[in-house]
């Protein structure tokens, strides 16, 4: 049975990836370098996998449940994260420009020193959530959920962070608009040595 | 492997589980007659998890919602580490809420967190079905 639905999936699949990644990953929850690009993947169950490097650019991961997967140093560019499960998971060194990500799960995710630029991530959950040194840019976090996340070397001033939960959110060393530092503040954020500064022209 | 284990551990949580009728704690909420028409809000959390702090330190206690469960509810606290759910009962995250009548039977389930004006609407929705 487990035969039959790789097999359908696979041929499901596009072509810009490697057929044999795939099947790697299936058999052995272990892909380190591989190349899933513009790859169907929504909705599988790639949870507690190891994929660090790997190369997810234009994937469709939408609703894939990724729990506890180690992707540091992978590449997401233009990937559909929308409501994948990420909780726990390794994207430290991470590239998620111009993701999709509305809804994804980000509870206790490491995303440390990961490059997030024009993104959405708009109504994400992500509770102790790990963004330190993080290079974000230009991203949407409109309603989401970064309670108790840690904020640390980041510049969020090009970014929308309006009606998110950020009751003891940890910002630390990073920049803030006026704006921006008048909401943390009322919504209980922690902030040490963070600058509030005038808003950044996003790009 | 590491799969399997922990589908062994969660699977592990549900035995040795009691009717939540049978709960001295649950008992206890409908001694006093006045209570048989409230619900009991029955919240799995854990000590070391921020967003169900903030349901309990922040939301729970915002006026307009602590005047509507003073009301209508009657609240359960179990902790993951601690206490088994009730047979029947089951969670995937915490914290998960489950609204429960004097019968013991669960009529709505609430996973994860919400500002107070959002929860407060879900209150008056289980109210409005309990009726």
């Amino acid at each position: 049975m487990k035969n039959i639905l790789y097999i359908l999936l696979l041929s499901t699949l596009l072509f810009a990836y490697e057929h044999k990644d795939i099947e790697r990953l299936l058999d052995d929850d272990i892909c380190n370098n591989c190349d899933f690009s513009d790859a169907n993947l929504s909705g599988l169950d790639l949870s507690v996998c190891e994929m660090q490097n790997s190369n997810f650019r234009g994937a469709n991961l939408s609703n894939t449940n990724l729990f506890m997967s180690d992707l540091k140093g992978s590449d997401f560019t233009e990937a559909n994260l929308k409501k994948a499960m990420l909780w726990k998971a390794n994207l430290s060194f991470s590239n998620l420009t111009r993701v999709q990500a509305q809804g994804v799960n980000l509870k206790g995710t490491k995303l440390k020193n990961s490059t997030i630029v024009d993104a959405n991530l708009s109504n994400s959950t992500a509770w102790k959530a790990n963004f330190s040194d993080a290079i974000i840019e230009n991203t949407d976090f409109t309603n989401s959920e970064l309670g108790d996340a840690k904020f640390q070397n980041n510049d969020l001033r090009s970014s929308n962070i309006s009606g998110a939960i950020l009751w003891k959110t940890h910002f630390k060393k990073s920049k803030l608009s006026q704006e921006q530092c008048s909401y943390a503040k009322k919504e209980e954020a922690i902030l040490n040595n963070t600058t509030c500064q005038k808003k950044k022209r996003s790009k | 492997m590491l799969k399997q284990f922990l589908i062994f551990l969660l699977l592990s949580s549900f035995t040795f589980a009691m009717e939540i009728k049978n709960d001295p704690l649950f008992q206890e909420l409908y001694k006093d007659r006045a209570n048989n028409k409230k619900v009991t809000l029955m919240i799995y959390s854990a000590t070391s998890c921020p967003q169900c702090a903030y349901m309990k330190e922040k939301v729970f206690k915002e006026p307009k919602v602590a005047a509507y469960l003073k009301k209508h509810f009657l609240i359960l606290q179990k902790n993951v580490q601690k206490d088994e759910l009730p047979d029947g009962f089951d969670y995937f995250g915490i914290p998960t809420i489950f609204f429960v009548d004097k019968d013991g039977l669960e009529q709505g389930k609430f996973v994860g967190s919400s500002r107070a004006e959002p929860f407060l609407q879900e209150l008056k929705n289980i109210s409005k079905k309990m009726k």
